[in-house]
Formats: C-alpha cells, sequence, structure tokens
C-alpha cells in the first residue's frame, strides 16, 4: 500500500521568488480572434515566456511576426511526432521566412487546446540574432500530437509581437500569457 | 501592461525516507498553471504515474517522442490509468508544466520532459481526457521507491 507523502509547510528560503513576472494576457471571447498582438514590450527583462493554450479552426501552423518585420528574416526548425506519423519522429527546416512557426496547432476543438510554451532569449539585446525555443503538444481521445522547434530572428530587440495562422480564428478561452524572465 | 512577480514556489518536498509514491494535496486554485520539477532517482528503473484528484481509472492518453542517443521513436496511447514517465536508478528530472488547472472549461493537457542520461530525453503531452474538474491533488507513485534525496517541487504559476 503507497505511503502518501504530505504538503511541505513553508516556502524553502533558497527558492527564488522574484525573477518571474507576467506581463500580460490575451484571451479570446466568444466571437474568436484571427491574431494576437503584444506591443510596447517592456524592455526591462532578460528573457521572455509566452505560455499559450490555443485552439483553432484549422490543423495549421501558428506564425509569428516580430516588430511588424515581413522581410525574410526568420529561420526554424522542428521536430514533431503523433497524427500521421506513427512511430516515426518527423524533422524539417525552413530557412530565410517571411514569418517564424512558431507551433503546429492540430486536433484542437473547443474542449481540447494545443498547449505551448515558448522561450525567447536575450530579447532586448541588438547586437544578435534572437532564439526562440518551443515546446508544444495537443492529445485528444482519437489522437495526439507534439512538436519541439528551435527558431531565429535576425532583428535587434524585440518590442512587438504578434501571432496568427493563415484564414482561421482562435477559438474562445484561446490564451496567450506573457512572462518576462529577470537575471 | 501590468507586471506581478510570479513562478510561485507552493510546496517543495525531499524524501527523507524510501517510499514509492508522493502526493501534493490541496493544490490552491489561485495560479493560472502549475509547474512540477521532479529531481531524483528510483531504487529499479520504473515508471512513475502521475495521477489528478484520485483519478486512476482509464482516463488519459499521451502523445509522446524520445531519442536515446542511438535512436529514437514516437508513440501514442490512447487509454490509460495515469500518466507515466521513467525514473532510473541514476539520478535525473522531469518537468510538467500544467495548463489552466482550476478552470473548469477545458480538458487539462500537460507537457512532460522527463531526462535520464541512461534513458532517453523523452518529451510527452498528456490529457485528462474525460474530466473538466480543476485540479486540486497531483499524486505520483511507481512500483520503486524513491531514493533518500529525491526531491518534488510545485510551483504556481499566476497570468497578467
Amino acid at each position: 500500500m503507497p505511503i502518501l507523502g504530505t504538503i511541505a509547510s513553508q516556502v524553502p528560503a533558497n527558492l527564488p521568488t522574484n525573477s518571474f513576472y507576467s506581463i500580460a494576457t490575451a484571451t479570446v471571447g466568444s466571437g474568436g480572434e484571427s491574431n494576437i498582438t503584444f506591443s510596447s514590450i517592456p524592455q526591462t527583462y532578460k528573457h521572455l515566456q509566452l505560455r499559450i493554450l490555443s485552439a483553432g479552426n484549422y490543423n495549421t501552423s501558428v506564425r509569428l511576426r516580430v516588430n511588424a518585420d515581413s522581410d525574410f528574416n526568420y529561420h526554424y526548425h522542428g521536430l514533431q511526432a503523433g497524427n500521421g506519423y506513427g512511430n516515426s519522429v518527423y524533422s524539417y527546416a525552413a530557412n530565410t521566412q517571411n514569418s517564424m512557426m512558431v507551433f503546429d496547432q492540430q486536433l484542437g476543438n473547443s474542449s481540447y487546446f494545443n498547449s505551448t510554451i515558448v522561450d525567447i532569449l536575450d530579447y532586448t539585446a541588438g547586437n544578435k540574432s534572437k532564439t526562440f525555443r518551443t515546446f508544444s503538444g495537443v492529445q485528444n481521445n482519437t489522437d495526439g500530437f507534439i512538436y519541439r522547434s528551435s527558431g531565429l530572428w535576425t532583428g535587434g530587440a524585440i518590442n512587438q509581437m504578434v501571432f496568427y495562422f493563415g484564414g482561421g480564428d482562435f477559438f474562445q478561452y484561446s490564451k496567450f500569457a506573457l512572462y518576462g524572465i529577470k537575471e | 501592461m501590468a507586471a506581478g512577480s510570479t513562478y510561485t514556489p507552493i510546496a517543495t518536498h525531499t524524501i527523507s525516507s524510501a517510499t514509492n509514491s508522493y502526493t501534493f494535496t490541496s493544490v490552491p486554485s489561485t495560479y493560472t498553471d502549475l509547474s512540477v520539477v521532479i529531481e531524483g532517482s528510483l531504487s529499479g528503473n520504473d515508471a512513475v504515474y502521475m495521477r489528478f484528484n484520485n483519478d486512476s481509472t482509464s482516463n488519459y492518453g499521451r502523445t509522446y517522442m524520445y531519442g536515446t542517443g542511438s535512436g529514437y521513436s514516437s508513440g501514442y496511447i490512447s487509454s490509460e490509468t495515469g500518466i507515466p514517465f521513467s525514473v532510473h536508478t541514476d539520478r535525473g528530472n522531469t518537468i510538467i508544466d500544467i495548463f489552466s488547472y482550476a478552470n473548469a472549461v477545458t480538458r487539462k493537457t500537460v507537457l512532460l520532459t522527463n531526462n535520464y542520461l541512461s534513458n532517453a530525453v523523452v518529451s510527452t503531452v498528456a490529457l485528462w481526457k474525460t474530466s473538466n474538474s480543476p485540479i486540486s491533488s497531483i499524486s505520483f507513485s511507481s512500483g520503486n521507491n524513491f531514493i533518500s534525496g529525491t526531491t518534488f517541487s510545485l510551483f504556481g504559476i499566476k497570468e497578467a
């Protein structure tokens, strides 16, 4: 018979409590949304993290443009499995794109949402390209899809991000939450 | 834009004597997402099962992919009695993110990364698939014991 543990009663003194900050959250209402915009992103953090819960009316990639840049400054590589791939892991690469594929939104509906974490490192640095790291997945009663990628944008400090997917809307209760991480 | 400090430690527990389970109980409903970090090992290579609200029926499903350094694979499990991940006798870690755990509208989705040098790097998406209930407890159990010094840490992340 398992012996149950119990919740600890005190917060450990050595765990940091003031380096991860919620900045803004965009939640989709009953009418749906075709894109999600974060503008005037404060430049006071070291890294950014997005935590996303999303579903839409198409199975397709969710894409990102940074600082309204629609030039061919985006590059990304990814691994994905599930939904149609059997026991395989599919890898792909895309260079010199005019937007970044952040994750592949699949299988979701009003009950099953894609969950995604995007880490953007050193987003205020003006002297280096920006690295994006994504972990995403969705599971429903009959199938699942999982996705990992890294991306690169060859621009300067990030002050705006727009997420969208072609011709579709994000469903109600989809949510994009932006966090800042201080060093 | 509002800015509030978050990623708040809710609880942490260090195993002091061998046991094959641990449960976070009375998880507060005041956050948006939860993150669990488990660092340590088992007395024998085994699966650890994560379950929500004491539900041990076939209400979980997952899709996973992994690489061992000499190979890779993926899989889909439509129905099982918990969300499993491997823990080995060497020290490693598992990071679990649970999204919108306190809402009563959507099924609960989990992203899990499991890293053991003797095993593989595994990425998993899992679903507590037949319930929209808010999560109030999270249990971990295995057929082998967690080694003394293994830690379970629970964090709450609150959106703006």
